[in-house]
């Protein structure tokens, strides 16, 4: 009896350990695979005829990504905008200088690019794991190999670029309308004019955080492409597909999370 | 001038359960082999294998004199340019149109200047009587048979030099009186390659002008013109020979 006992004791400090060590073996799987497209980005782009594909197919991945989604942005950050000041009201917060540095630490430096991240995976990243992941099922991605196609090359890099490109814009774009949301919201509630509140949200930035920032919002668009992309891959047959893309969302917007959480702690910390 | 295989197996054992015995093999250009075998006895595995999408557990592949495993990425990508691959599925991008699913390698391996490639396609499909009207198409839309022939001629819109077929061909016809069996003497055969076909047997005609590979258990059991294995002394070998299958 007590080695049964012993033995479902170690098992449980296994499990453990196990559960433990999965998110630094999803990030040395998704280093491994960044290494994989790296090299191979780098073997086939000097290949000739490889660059008008890597444009052809980027530009896609930004009408997809950015100028199809540009309408709900604007929706969406006007909304956030307006839901981000309600607060501020109650609160009474008067002081302009203030009220654009709250834009800044929540808005800008956080907030925005964890919700424009949010929505590129939910929107874009499934679209691209269901995409590949039918491909990967239907065996088109081996029959390209196969043919002298380098996978990797072809569907990872434009996706990759073209995603980052994206991500940044989007991110920019909600904080316009976030901004524009913010400010008629306490023009119409506490009377600030709206060319105050733009002034002190615009005279906030810096080159050293516009910098950051876009290496932030850089680093999630290259985290969501590869853990979409390598959910896709793994894909065996169809009925992987409904199981990769919940799986794919969830892991990119934790790791955007935890990305961003590092950056704050850079920016503040 | 020397001639040099398209496809050299040396000492291969297959990935496959159990440990398989290693094997030799040549196909030499303008060859036409169709593998025969039991169910799991390896053919999947070694049309896999020859296209570079499984690793043997020993031995190598030799692709026109090349080890493709031992190239590096841009001379395996030229090597694999000259190969034409069928597998089980058609394997087409199912939002792209027929049209953009057969430009893609012709694009991607330069066979065409960019303002030609609509020419390129149109005049092989017609090489290869199939009617203009399916290029609009979105390859989600086809019909499995329509599928299967749009793979194939992705493969052979490349020309290649080594064909490698799996899974069951086409057997109907999209054009009336234009079977299989006609097309890979009018179309395929033309164009003088080696062709492997593991196609099931009745896929194409055996007979005494036909080469046959036959495997069983993940190795192979014999290989040879038709009319050599009919008097072989395994009588599997005879049987596949012989095109006994009831």
């Amino acid at each position: 009896m007590s080695s049964r006992w012993r033995a479902g004791f170690w098992q449980g400090v296994e499990r453990l350990g196990r559960m433990a060590t999965a998110p630094l073996n999803q990030w040395l799987d998704e280093l491994d695979f960044l290494a994989v497209v790296l090299m191979s980005a780098l073997a086939g782009l000097t290949i000739r005829g490889q660059w008008p594909f890597l444009l052809r197919h980027t530009w896609q991945q930004i009408y997809f990504t950015a100028v199809q989604r540009a309408f709900i942005f604007t929706v969406v950050g006007l909304i956030i905008g307006a839901l981000i000041a309600l607060p501020l009201i109650v609160f009474g917060i008067h002081d302009p200088r203030l009220l654009g540095r709250i834009m800044h630490i929540m808005v800008y430096h956080q907030l925005g690019p964890i919700l424009a991240a949010l929505f590129v995976a939910g929107l874009s990243g499934a679209a691209i794991t269901a995409e590949l992941g039918e491909l990967r099922a239907n065996q088109a991605i081996d029959h390209l190999a196969a043919m002298g196609v380098d996978p990797y090359s072809f569907f990872v890099w434009p996706r990759l670029i073209g995603m980052a490109l994206s991500l940044l814009v989007l991110t920019f774009w909600l904080n316009v309308g976030v901004t524009v949301g913010a400010a008629v919201m306490l023009n119409v509630y506490q009377n600030i004019p709206l060319s105050v509140f733009f002034r002190v949200c615009i005279s906030g930035l810096s080159g050293f955080t516009i910098l950051l920032t876009g290496l932030m919002v850089a680093s999630q668009a290259v985290h969501i492409i590869l853990v979409q992309i390598s959910h896709a891959f793994r894909v065996r047959a169809y009925v992987d597909i409904p199981r990769a893309l919940p799986n794919a969302f969830a892991q990119s917007f934790i790791g955007c999370l935890v990305i961003t959480l590092l950056f704050s702690l850079l920016r503040y910390g | 001038m020397v001639e040099i295989p398209s496809v050299r197996l040396c000492r291969l054992v297959l990935d496959v359960q159990p440990f398989p015995a290693p094997f030799d093999f040549k196909a030499w250009p303008d060859q036409l082999w169709m593998l025969v075998g039991a169910v799991d006895s390896g053919r999947r595995e070694l049309i896999r294998t020859i296209a570079g999408l499984a690793a043997p557990r020993a031995g190598h592949v030799e692709l026109f004199g090349q080890a493709a495993e031992r190239l590096w990425p841009r001379a395996n990508a030229r090597l694999r340019r000259r190969i034409g691959v069928v597998l089980e599925q058609a394997g087409l991008a199912p939002a792209w149109s027929v049209f953009e699913n057969l430009a893609l390698l012709v694009r991607y391996h330069n066979l065409a200047p960019a303002r030609d490639v609509e020419g390129y396609v149109v005049e092989f499909m017609e090489t290869c009587r199939l009617p203009h009207a399916l290029l609009t198409r979105l390859a989600g839309d086809l019909s499995p048979l329509e599928s299967s022939w749009i793979g194939l001629l992705r493969a052979l819109i490349i020309r290649p030099e080594l064909l490698l077929v799996s899974g069951y061909l086409p057997r109907e016809t999209l054009t009336a009186d234009y079977g299989v069996w006609r097309f890979f003497q009018d179309v395929v055969q033309p164009m003088r390659m080696t062709i492997l076909v593991d196609a099931g047997p009745q896929a194409l005609p055996i007979d005494a002008e036909s080469r046959l590979l036959v495997m069983d258990q993940g190795t192979m059991l014999a290989a040879g013109p038709t009319s050599e294995l009919r008097d072989h002394p395994d009588a599997r070998v005879q049987r596949y020979a012989r095109a006994d299958y009831a």
